[in-house]
């Protein structure tokens, strides 16, 4: 069978999904994994699906990390006495932008449930026709909100 | 962790093949030099189904990353040119010493497992 010389689109987005799963990896180890996965993918019959054959670019890249044996990426946790911008450049130089993204991905049910809370203010101020009673309502939710997420080291200091 | 727990209903043969695995790559391997999909095909050929591809990659990175095999591209007649993998020297001293020791796991195991019909009987009608 000829090797096609170079990958078809399909079998590029399998490649790239795989590969943003392991941008946090030293660059040669990185490049040896998607060697790999690259040339089977070459080998692949144009018809076949790669996601059927491999299974789902992330699922694969995972068992790629624990065979090769590099940990699963955790959202990394940010002390509380550190403020964010001092935390973020720290990351990103230790462990690449990958670490930084992973811990603001971390926040999004804090963002959800702040959403949440807003949303039930912003009703409760608009239903007491702009009165004091409204905005009192959302400085109290903000406060709590805020208080609870500096105290988990999860909460962004100052806002 | 429920996820960590074995089935009661099923055995997952990919908990026992884990540990089995470096042994598996660096024998495929000490017949000759391959590259990885050839390594993964003789590995179900031999019986191993339940392996799962990104795990021989993932496998034969960590290996030669520990110095147990040595690596090298070579063209091809189309396309990109192919990583093959053969042994190294600590990659033989390895695959004997565990050859050594699956001999005397496997028949600790044998022994046990030929033991065990009369204990899975027990209870049922």
């Amino acid at each position: 069978m000829n090797r096609p010389e170079t990958l078809g689109p399909a079998g590029q987005a399998y490649l790239a999904e795989v590969d943003e799963q392991l941008i946090d990896l030293d660059l040669a180890d990185r490049a040896d994994l998607l060697a790999q996965v690259e040339d089977r993918l070459v080998d692949m019959e144009s018809a076949q699906d790669a996601t059927v054959v491999l299974g789902a670019p992330a699922l694969f890249a995972a068992e790629l990390r624990q065979a090769a044996g590099f940990d699963l990426v955790t959202p990394p946790v940010r002390p509380a006495d550190v403020s964010l911008l001092q935390w973020s450049m720290a990351q990103a130089q230790r462990s690449g932008p990958r670490a930084v993204i992973d811990y603001v991905r971390s926040l999004r049910p804090a963002w959800w449930a702040l959403r949440g809370f807003s949303l039930v203010a912003l009703v409760l101020a608009v239903l007491s026709k702009g009165g004091g009673w409204g905005l009192h309502t959302i400085g109290s939710y903000s406060q709590v909100v805020e208080v609870r997420g500096q105290h988990a080291g999860r909460w962004p200091a100052g806002v | 962790m429920d996820s960590e727990k074995p089935s009661p209903s099923g055995f997952d043969a990919t908990q026992l093949l884990k540990g089995a695995l470096d042994l598996a790559v660096l024998a495929v391997v000490a017949r000759h030099d391959t590259y990885g999909y050839e390594i993964a095909r003789r590995i179900w050929d031999s019986g191993l189904a339940d392996v799962r591809e990104a795990s021989v990659y993932g496998t034969l990175n960590r290996l030669f990353r520990a110095g147990l095999l040595t690596a090298r591209l070579e063209a091809s007649p189309a396309g990109p040119h192919r990583k093959y993998y053969g042994l190294s020297d600590d990659g033989a001293g390895y695959l004997a010493a565990g050859q050594a020791q699956w001999g005397v796991t496997s028949a600790a195991i044998d022994a046990l497992l030929a033991a065990a019909p009369s204990i899975a009987r027990r209870g049922t009608p």
